[in-house]
């Protein structure tokens, strides 16, 4: 398959990185490597799963640690989450998006799954009200967690400097959403706020963070 | 009747691809997104920001787990999902070098009953596939709740041909029925048009069966809501941005 050659360069401010420039071959390289190595998912090569494994295990578990705040808890999700990529290969639809968004759906939803069946979802909605949205719950970098390891890596850097641009309620409503699964109706009940102000805040929130990471994406939507 | 602002459904795909929807307004954004190429492409990239996001929060499993998977795999504990080919490509290998003898009326007999079974596997996914339409086309009406318009379009003349557009305005979706309606000629299709002030606003194309009827479920119709009426034209494949005259049918919303 050709390699494409392409250099973007980030027009809009991202915190301190207002020009970045990223090669896209090698994340051109990956999303090809990514479905070949699915496909042979798919054929039962167990090798081939633990190669997926190793590319994306880090970046589940992280999301699986946020929302369910319990790391045993959140390894169960990621065996679980494997697991289901390992059944459900063959189902994969390079069409739908990139194979580490379809596992960041399949990993979102089980830990939500898992939360949403917990008790402890009273004790999460106490902590947010609480919330001054100038002091949104870290998402990246900016994590509180004490011995955060975030991978030093460049997709990270530039996530983080998109979420910076990001008002502190839009910052808060995406964090509400993503990391604690809530629904539109959830977050405007959580927050006090009109319901339209909610789905309006989430949306352009999505919409910056789309075309700020756009020259980042895993796989180029077309 | 009159549009009470309709959302546009596009606005809803951003918190589609979170997860955030009622499950009433996922229905209806699926029912669009099934009928749109571009509402898939912006979930498509809105999901690629879904697994930046969690790039960002990376952070390293126990050693363990990857052990545990792998040990899970290979005891068979988690059965993958192998496309049909997959298997039966080596059983009927397995059949040939083993049994050389049995081998060609086996191989009849299983290419027998595969393709009696292949035949009833496609009866049933064309049945589930039907069953699937359908329920989307009732979500689509049945969603709508208060907020759905109901509109006839006709033509003068007795057993004439008709459309019902079946507008839910909730989620500014329509589902259309025709009946008695000919298929257009070859290179021509339908278009049904919106109006609104007088002014056309196009929809989608869509033509009839050899029986006179046509079924188009879940579409977009054009944003901004309020329309007055709705019309059917005779246009090109691939439809017009202005309506070609005579208007086949109308009717007032």
């Amino acid at each position: 398959m050709p390699i494409r050659t392409e250099t973007f360069t980030a027009t809009r401010p991202m915190g301190a990185m207002t020009q970045v420039r990223l090669s896209t071959p090698a994340a051109d390289t990956a999303a090809d490597r990514d479905r070949r190595l699915l496909d042979r998912v798919a054929g039962g090569d167990e090798r081939a799963l633990g190669e997926l494994y190793d590319r994306y295990a880090a970046a589940l578990f992280g999301i699986a640690w946020r929302i369910s705040d319990e790391r045993a808890d959140a390894e169960e999700i990621v065996l679980e989450c494997f697991s289901q990529a390992w059944r459900d290969a063959a189902k994969f639809q390079a069409e739908k998006g990139s194979v580490i968004a379809w596992l960041t759906m399949i990993c979102r939803s089980r830990a939500i799954d898992l939360i949403r069946s917990r008790t402890r979802r009273a004790k999460l909605a106490q902590s947010a009200t609480a919330a001054d949205p100038d002091q949104a719950p870290g998402m990246g970098p900016g994590s509180q967690r004490p011995d955060s390891g975030v991978a030093d890596d460049e997709r990270a850097r530039y996530v983080a400097a998109a979420l910076d641009t990001l008002s502190p309620p839009q910052r808060q409503a995406i964090q509400l959403a993503y990391f604690e699964g809530l629904s539109h109706s959830e977050i405007a009940e959580r927050l006090e706020e009109p319901l339209g102000t909610v789905k309006t805040r989430v949306r352009l929130a999505m919409q910056k963070l789309r075309d700020a990471l756009r020259p980042y994406f895993f796989e180029a939507v077309i | 009747m009159s549009a009470t602002n309709p959302e546009p459904i596009r606005e809803l795909a951003a918190g589609y691809a979170l997860g955030a929807l009622t499950k009433e307004e996922a229905a209806a954004f699926e029912a669009a997104m099934a009928q749109s190429p571009e509402l898939a492409r912006e979930v498509a990239e809105y999901r690629e920001v879904n697994a930046l996001l969690g790039h960002a929060a990376a952070e390293q499993p126990g050693a363990a787990v990857r052990d545990r998977l792998l040990q899970r795999v290979s005891q068979g504990k988690v059965a993958p999902i192998r496309s049909k080919r997959g298997w039966l490509a080596p059983v009927l290998g397995g059949l040939a070098a083993g049994l050389a003898f049995w081998a060609v009326s086996l191989n009849q007999k299983l290419g027998v009953l595969t393709g009696q079974l292949n035949g009833k596997d496609a009866r049933l996914a064309a049945a589930e596939a039907q069953l699937a339409k359908r329920e989307l086309t009732l979500n689509t009406l049945l969603e709508a709740e208060a907020e759905l318009t109901v509109v006839q379009l006709t033509t003068s003349g007795e057993r004439s041909p008709g459309v019902q557009l079946f507008w839910n305005r909730r989620s500014n979706v329509g589902v259309l029925h025709a009946f008695r309606l000919p298929p257009t000629a070859k290179g021509k299709v339908y278009q049904l048009w919106l109006l609104r002030g007088g002014k056309p606003y196009p929809s989608m194309t869509f033509n009839s069966e050899g029986d006179g009827h046509a079924l188009v479920q879940a579409f977009p119709l054009p944003e901004g809501g309020a329309f007055e009426a709705a019309a059917v034209t005779v246009e090109p494949e691939g439809g017009s941005t202005t309506p070609t005259m005579p208007i086949i049918l109308v009717g007032k919303v």
